[in-house]
């Protein structure tokens, strides 16, 4: 009998431990929980962003370029989660990796025009967080550990991501 | 009670060896794919060689000076992809794979000798860094259902290429090995150059 109510503990406490369920939706990557190391990075009128002044927050750590292709189809999807998690407690940081600022401009111009970018213009910051492919996307949490990986371009609007987002943004920290 | 006792260190060896058995190396499937493709119910790898004009265009609109557009239309750019379907890891690693054309090894242009090449001719670092990213991934554990892909690039020789991609599937006891050989890979020349056929 002892060993049944073991095994029941031992198993709610495995439910218990692992956030969100094991139901993660395809090609999002659970992280270590490391703290991100800070960086600090321009957009394209010179005003700077800081990742450690988004303690609090979550942040959505996005890492693109122009000319790759599930980049472009994914941009009007992130608008629009932009758009719907405006009053929610996230943070779009996309991050451009290593172009000039007019083909930057011109593009999320003629895809997404209200999306805003940083530049990593040397392309240092993104040896830095060597996502896997370009885009990626890092979650980190409001305690600015790295949560969550999204690999290439994701259907946010999908009902599980959806609700990874939902659940998420209603932990409690 | 003896009796029973001596049983259970036989079972206990038996059990210890067929373990040791158990753990000889993983099965290693090795096939030689027909054409530039090959997909099992694990994984999916193919590759495109790219004409110097593709190249070209490709970097071109990237920005990339002149000089650098020259360099690389002098090589031979063959672009694979590799996609894990299973729901393990794919374990990937270039310095497995073996690259040969009718002469015997042949080695192809790493990021070190880019590296080098870009700073003696002075490449900004922002187009370093593109190019980079076209690269195919030196090593890489896949997770279950991505895909990646880049460039592998190599002298142009005139002599086709083979290419054995190695791939490892698994942990633990659950690893399978695959050897996957493309044969005959040419490198791509532009449409002006190739000759008329008679």
């Amino acid at each position: 009998m002892k060993t049944i109510y073991s095994f029941i503990i031992l198993f709610m406490f495995s439910l218990a431990n692992t956030s969100h369920g094991e139901s993660l939706p395809i090609k999002i990557i659970p992280l270590d929980k490391s703290v991100a190391a800070n960086f600090k990075i321009k957009d394209y009128d010179g005003n700077s962003y800081e990742l450690k002044s988004s303690r609090g927050k979550w942040v959505f750590l996005h890492f693109w370029a122009s000319w790759c292709g599930p980049c472009r189809r994914e941009m009007p999807l992130l608008y629009k989660l932009q758009k719907q998690l405006k009053d929610k407690n996230i943070e779009f940081v996309l991050v451009n990796t290593a172009e000039d600022e007019d083909t930057i401009f011109e593009f999320l111009g003629s895809v997404a025009p209200d999306l805003h970018s940083y530049m990593d213009i040397d392309g240092e910051l993104t040896e830095v967080w060597q996502p896997r492919g370009l885009p990626t996307t890092f979650f980190i949490d409001p305690k600015g550990r790295k949560r969550y990986l999204a690999l290439g371009g994701r259907p946010w609007d999908k009902p599980e991501y959806q609700t990874l987002l939902e659940s998420m943004l209603a932990e409690k920290f | 009670m003896r009796l029973i006792q001596y049983l259970c260190y036989i079972l206990v060896l038996s059990m210890g060896l067929s373990a040791s058995v158990f753990a000889s190396d993983p099965p290693l499937e090795s096939v030689i794919a027909k054409g530039n493709r090959y997909e099992n119910k694990l994984f999916r790898i193919r590759y495109i060689a790219r004409t110097p004009n593709q190249i070209a265009a490709f970097y071109e609109a990237r920005g990339f000076p002149v000089f650098a557009i020259n360099e690389v239309r002098k090589t031979c750019f063959v672009t694979f992809g590799v996609g894990n379907k299973s729901d393990q890891k794919l374990y990937h690693d270039l310095s497995q794979w073996q690259f040969t054309n009718a002469d015997g090894p042949v080695k192809r242009l790493l990021r070190s000798d880019w590296k080098a090449r870009w700073k003696e001719l002075g490449l900004e670092k922002r187009s370093q860094s593109t190019f980079r990213w076209t690269l195919m991934p030196e090593k890489l554990d896949f997770y279950p259902q991505e895909g990646e892909g880049g460039n592998l690039i190599f002298p142009r020789t005139g002599k086709p290429l083979t290419i054995t991609a190695h791939i490892r599937i698994g942990e633990g006891d659950k690893i399978s090995l695959h050897q996957v050989t493309f044969k005959n890979i040419q490198c791509a020349i532009d449409a002006e150059q190739r000759k008329p056929s008679k």
